[in-house]
């Protein structure tokens, strides 16, 4: 699973669609793999996982936006 | 009341601190602008300022495990110290985890940025139910971290996920790092500004012209906005981006397959 986040993320409707035909043009694994909606909203990234776990590549946006960092960040003494 | 630790996220921009309990509850969240410009030190003092703050408001709430912070550059995990950052000068080789823990008495923990972003998706984000996952952060440039069986991958040099200065063009934008064509000189909020600027000085896009002479700031955001209005010259700019956001997501399914499947 690849999962893309940071600020530039919310953009993901003007990028997302060329990126993905990039990506199945030039990567033969992605083409065999690719899930068949790959642009599936964030909200839908939890069904995804759930059918195609260990049989898709699924490329998906970042959940928790910009506090992603917040809640790693304050995993690590958590679970120490 | 439960354990909490706290978070700490250092931007280029934004100082953001969290109380979080161990369940992932967020108690407090405080966002500070980084004054960089001021220096490391001052960074530092607002930082255990906050911090403190938020210890002494949850003092009788449970037990303080100790903070992680996240920061961009690379990081001796070892020593705790700042190796090199792009964002943050005069950082450099500075013990920045035993000066904090110095100041706040407590444990501390420091990390990359991306490391801590890619932690936090797979705790309660969008990869918390996949123990094998790569994460791209698309900021002012690009972070990556790879997780592989449930914890951050480093690398030998602590270096691994700097997807950022993967080689997308040989020949393409000069980079900070010495290189040519690295993915983020392509795919970030840095990127989509020149390219933006680039198109306005061929004479190609007279609607980017206008909102960059319009006196309010010129940012990717701003930029967006007038893709998903139609501009055409703001529209080719996000392909742009699409395409070497592609281009190294396709080197990266190719090396890190395990991951994928």
């Amino acid at each position: 699973m690849f999962v893309i986040g940071g600020g530039v993320v919310s953009a993901w409707d003007a990028f997302a669609p060329k990126m993905f035909a990039e990506l199945r043009e030039r990567s033969l694994v992605y083409a065999a793999s690719a899930p068949e909606d790959p642009l599936g909203k964030k909200e839908g990234a939890s069904a995804q996982i759930a059918n195609y776990t260990r049989k898709k590549t699924i490329i998906t946006q970042a959940i928790l936006g910009s506090d992603a960092g917040l809640y790693g960040a304050a995993r690590i003494p958590a679970s120490q | 009341m439960p354990d909490y630790s706290i978070g700490v996220d250092m931007g280029g921009t934004n100082l953001r601190i969290a109380a979080i309990t161990r369940e992932g509850q967020l108690l407090e969240k405080i966002t500070l602008g980084v004054k960089i410009a001021m220096g490391r030190d001052y960074v530092i003092g607002e930082m255990c300022d906050a911090i403190h703050r938020l210890t002494e408001q949850y003092r009788s709430s449970g037990r303080f495990l100790g903070a992680g912070i996240g920061v961009p550059g690379i990081i001796d995990m070892e020593a705790g110290m700042m190796r090199k950052s792009a964002n943050l000068p005069g950082w450099s080789d500075y013990p920045v985890r035993d000066v904090i823990e110095g100041r706040l008495g407590a444990r501390v923990f420091l990390d990359n940025d991306a490391n801590v972003a890619a932690l936090g998706e797979k705790w309660l984000g969008a990869a918390r139910d996949v123990d094998n996952m790569a994460m791209i952060t698309l900021g002012t440039g690009i972070g990556g971290a790879i997780i592989l069986n449930g914890k951050i991958f480093y690398g030998m040099s602590g270096m691994a996920g700097e997807f950022g200065h993967v080689t997308i063009e040989p020949n393409g934008v000069p980079c900070g790092c010495g290189n040519h064509g690295c993915a983020e000189r392509y795919a970030s909020a840095t990127a989509v500004v020149r390219m933006a600027r680039e198109a306005i000085e061929a004479g190609q896009a007279p609607a980017l012209a206008k909102a960059a002479s319009a006196g309010a700031e010129f940012s990717a955001r701003s930029i967006y906005d007038l893709a998903i209005q139609g501009d055409p010259a703001a529209q080719r700019i996000f392909r742009r981006f699409g395409e070497a956001l592609g281009i190294l997501l396709a080197d990266l399914v190719m090396f890190l397959i395990w991951i994928c499947l």
